[in-house]
């Protein structure tokens, strides 16, 4: 199928952007790599009536230290935050999960702040930077906010984002020398997760065990009553709800998060 | 080694630079564009069709149903298929209303306004629904289509039902058996993955028809659009053309009798390109199988009967199916080993679901899953190793196969010893946790050389050579082919020759690519041209047809060993290897024989552990390439070959057909190996992790 017609507009800043933002509304979606996007237009899942192009926008994208956080520009590409150093020291996990995202051609084209927007459960970044106990720097025509990955994600592909707002950058704690772990199961190689685990700090999330990337909270909290790695990653399911769908059955994918998450954290604690 | 200095192939240059002009590329003056509007139904009555949206829609030069043709039924064998559906659509993508505009995506645009009124009706979406009595009819009455096969009293919904043997020796000697195995094995609907999806351009012009489709074999083409149109062969030209792949799904005539028509009625050229999703719900993919596989041996290992009861889901039309007896002819072969009791019953359903076709190797894959998963699961109830039931029982020189065959020669010892001998020379790593296994199967695949074909032979100056031939490039090397056996013969070299594929006006005929087919009949059309250009008293052309239906019977085996490792926790599968020792005569070009090698092995992963359009309740779901799942470069094993020199083929070039002859025995191959590594057994594809996690845990067979 092809896209349903639309207009196409290329904004000059990030000012530039909001304003569009505000003038479109719900009609608009911003298109940054467009390797979600084009996709979903194509299938017709989204349908907007404008595009506003903000790949070109500058400063914000890049990688860099900000007291205790590393601080990712919302453009910056999956193929530059595998390669970052700064990410390899101090951020490790977030780094290695955009090292997995696709084929290298989406790793060229698309972006964090896309594919946080986006919030595919089975995508990688999203668990990674949950997991990370992440933050997101959100530009509306009021100022800008920070929030939480924690409270980012509401539902299936929804966010606390609203339709005037951009996502500007990424935050996440520096953890130099931290063990993590990052386990993603697929058909693939280049696919989507069929379940993703990542963890880091004693936190666990996992990808595509639910409408957004959860919290096994249940694991979590035995970790930190001191209960053995494979005693609190066979808690990892609790509360979760997978589906059942093309690629796995719901179950199946409940025994995945139990022995990926055991895998993580042996790997993490190694 | 029988293999020659590889010159590059003569496509590869112009193809890898995107330079090469496929179907989708051509433009003509005043050329128009179709869409087509498709059923969402299965099965239902077409109750009104309102097309005013989309007559209004900018650039959109006719919208047209079916009652505004004048064509009749189209098909290979049975001709079963509307142009566009009248009364009923029979699949979820049936083809219902066309509409030309001035470009695409202003036919697609109104074609998606066309607003198409039906009843639903109960669908029979499996075969084994549809073969039930009392299931809805698909036809009322099938027998009656020009073509037809299957007689009305053998049963509900079939397209054909196709026996080899006696059932009744079998059934005793099986009865008499010390070792019975009796297992049923299902493969899934597998789509031919080719990069350029189905094309077409008609034009009309001064009372001649041209065509220029995306397909494999233009002279059965014509035959088949003239049955459709009602026009004589006169009226009809194939054009020439660069095909993006084939895989056996383009030898259909498609959209061609769409686009003639619509360009009949709108007095322009009118081009078809199909979207890939369309491609992947609406064209003819392989058909999926259940095998039940019956077979016996004696206290030793011997077989003593074999038989196969097979359904094959042929889906909602049979006219796909070049075969007269409407069947893909690979599911009723007897296979390689000596059986002295043997009968097929195979009935390929009518369903409500989209058109199964050809793909290569038709019906092999499906059997080899089948029976060679049988003769490892006999040799574990015999007790012996699954290498040794094979060395017992499969062809050696001298023998007659099941169905009464007999090749000059069984190359089967040196070949299973060469893949033995390359599977003990190395060993892998496993991951820590992981069980290892190998598996094995064997093939053994009458090499043909059927059907004539013409070649022209034309000289250029300045000492240069033009050779014109019948057949397309599928893709494959068969141009370069020509030029590689030529130059050999005539001394030229390979930038003094050129070969091109001209129009159905230009040469006689050519059956088309099929079979593994084409290098055989063009090495005996070659050496015919070249004796006739020897023979020449001036510098003139010389034109040959041929036909070497008579040649000798030769055949090629192909023993497979995949090793694998699979992680007993969770059920995944990492396909470690792929040995393929293969029985060959002399190699025209080491490159392109190696290529049809590799490539096949790897559309055989594919089928044996990934790719699936997941047909359900009517619906093809993989209905995209991020759901189709073709093996990416990171996913496919590490292949092995090791060819097995020495054997006798086709004519002087002495050459063995190699398209076909990889893909059918990897996925039994890769699912013995997961029996030896985990104890139990798969009996259904593609092999997903979570099949063998369920396997492994016990809850399906």
């Amino acid at each position: 199928m092809i896209p349903a017609q639309f207009d196409y507009v290329r904004a000059t800043s990030a000012e530039h952007a909001l304003q569009l933002l505000g003038e479109h509304g719900d009609d608009a979606k911003l298109l940054a790599g467009g390797h979600s996007l084009l996709p979903m237009m194509k299938l017709r899942l989204a349908m907007p009536s404008v595009l506003i192009d903000i790949a070109g926008l500058p400063d914000l994208s890049g990688v860099r230290r900000d007291g205790d956080d590393v601080v990712i520009g919302a453009l910056t590409k999956h193929g530059e935050l595998a390669a970052s150093e700064i990410l390899e020291r101090e951020a490790p996990l977030v780094a290695h999960a955009a090292g997995l995202v696709g084929d290298p051609q989406i790793r060229h084209r698309g972006t964090i702040g896309g594919s946080l927007a986006h919030a595919d459960p089975a995508a990688d970044l999203p668990s990674a930077l949950l997991a990370s106990d992440g933050w997101l720097e959100l530009q509306g025509p009021e100022g800008t906010r920070r929030v939480a990955v924690d409270d980012f994600f509401t539902g299936y592909f929804e966010t606390v984002l609203q339709p005037d707002e951009l996502v500007v950058a990424i935050g996440t704690p520096r953890r130099m020398g931290a063990g993590w772990g990052y386990e993603k199961f697929t058909r693939r190689a280049n696919d989507w997760g069929i379940v993703t685990v990542a963890t880091v700090g004693g936190r666990v999330a996992l990808g595509n065990m639910g409408p957004t990337s959860l919290r096994a909270r249940a694991t979590e909290q035995a970790l930190a009553r001191g209960a053995s790695i494979p005693d609190a990653a066979e808690l990892a399911a609790e509360g979760t709800e997978p589906v059942t769908d093309l690629h796995a059955d719901g179950e199946y994918r409940s025994h995945l998060a139990r022995v990926l998450t055991r895998r993580a954290l042996t790997r993490a604690a190694g | 080694m029988a293999a020659t200095d590889a010159h590059p192939r003569l496509d590869a240059a112009s193809k890898a630079a995107g330079e090469s002009i496929y179907v989708a590329d051509i433009e003509l003056p005043n050329m128009a564009h179709a869409a087509v509007a498709r059923s969402g139904y299965a099965h239902a009555l077409i109750r009104s069709i309102d097309t005013s949206a989309a007559e209004q829609m900018p650039g959109v030069v006719g919208v047209f149903r079916a009652s505004d043709l004048a064509a009749g039924l189209y098909g290979r064998a049975v001709r079963d298929i509307p142009v566009l559906a009248a009364e009923k659509v029979r699949f979820v993508g049936e083809p219902v209303v066309a509409v030309v505009a001035e470009t695409r995506v202003q036919a697609e645009q109104a074609a998606a306004l066309v607003e198409i009124d039906y009843e639903e009706l109960p669908a029979a979406t499996t075969a084994t629904a549809a073969v039930a009595s009392g299931a809805p009819l698909v036809h009322d009455a099938p027998w009656e289509y020009p073509g037809a096969f299957v007689k009305p009293e053998e049963g509900h919904n079939l397209q054909s039902l196709n026996t080899v043997g006696d059932k009744e020796t079998v059934e005793a000697a099986l009865a008499a058996s010390a070792f019975v195995v009796d297992e049923v094995y299902r493969t899934q609907t597998q789509h031919q993955g080719y990069l350029e999806p189905h094309a077409c351009i008609a034009s009309w012009q001064e009372g001649r028809l041209h065509v220029w489709l995306a397909s494999k074999s233009p002279y059965p083409l014509k035959g088949q659009i003239c049955a459709c149109l009602g026009i004589e062969p006169d009226q009809l030209v194939i054009e020439p053309i660069t095909l993006g792949a084939d895989f056996g799904g383009k030898g259909s005539p498609m959209d061609a009798p769409l686009c003639s028509e619509l360009s009949r009625l709108t007095g322009r050229p009118v081009k078809l390109v199909l979207r890939y999703t369309e491609d992947l719900t609406a064209t003819d993919s392989r058909h999926p199988s259940i095998f039940r596989v019956r077979m016996g041996a004696d206290a030793e290992g011997h077989l003593t009967a074999v038989a196969y009861d097979v359904l094959l889901d042929g889906g909602a039309y049979g006219g796909y199916k070049p075969s007269p007896h409407v069947v893909v002819h690979g599911a009723v072969e007897p296979g390689c080993y000596r059986i002295p009791n043997f009968y097929v019953e195979c009935r390929t359903a009518y369903t409500h679901t989209v058109p199964k076709g050809h793909m290569r190797s038709p019906g092999e894959p499906q059997q080899l899953f089948a029976t060679e998963s049988a003769m490892d699961e006999l040799a574990l109830k015999v007790g012996i190793d699954p290498v040794e039931m094979r060395k017992r029982n499969i062809l050696v020189t001298g023998d007659t196969d099941a169905g009464g065959r007999q090749w000059l020669e069984y190359r089967s010892t040196e070949t299973l010893n060469a893949a033995l001998a390359a599977m003990e020379d190395h060993s892998h790593e496993v991951p820590e946790g992981w069980l290892f296994g190998r598996g094995i199967a064997a093939y053994g695949r009458t090499s043909v050389s059927f059907g004539s074909t013409t070649i022209c032979l034309i000289p250029l100056p300045g000492e240069r050579l033009r050779a014109e031939v019948s057949y397309v490039e599928t893709g494959t090397g068969s141009h370069t082919m020509v030029r590689e056996l030529i130059g050999r013969e005539l001394d030229y070299s390979p930038d003094e020759i050129e070969v091109v594929q001209v129009s159905t006006d230009r040469l006689a005929y050519d059956f088309g690519a099929g079979g593994s087919r084409v290098t055989t009949v063009a090495s005996y059309a070659i050496d015919a041209a070249v004796k006739a250009w020897r023979g020449r008293l001036s510098d003139e052309a010389v034109e040959v047809t041929i036909d070497e239906s008579a040649a000798p019977p030769v055949g090629a085996f192909i023993i497979q060993i995949a090793e694998v490792a699979v992680d007993p926790v969770t059920g995944q599968l990492k396909v470690l290897e792929i040995i393929s020792a293969v029985d060959v005569a002399e190699i025209i070009n080491d490159k392109a024989h190696q290529m049809q090698i590799d490539g096949g092995v790897v559309m055989g992963y594919g089928y044996a552990c990934l790719e699936d359009l997941m047909e359900d309740d009517g619906h093809v779901w993989a209905s995209t390439l991020g759901e189709y799942k073709l093996p990416t470069s990171h996913d496919a094993p590490h292949l092995r070959t090791v060819l097995v020199p020495g054997g006798r083929g086709h004519g002087t070039a002495n050459v063995k057909g190699i398209g076909e002859s990889l893909t059918p025995p990897v996925a039994a191959a890769i699912a013995n190996a997961v029996a030896d590594a985990t104890g139990t057994r798969v009996r259904r594809l593609p092999l997903t992790s979570e099949a063998i996690f369920d396997a492994l845990a016990g809850t399906v067979s």
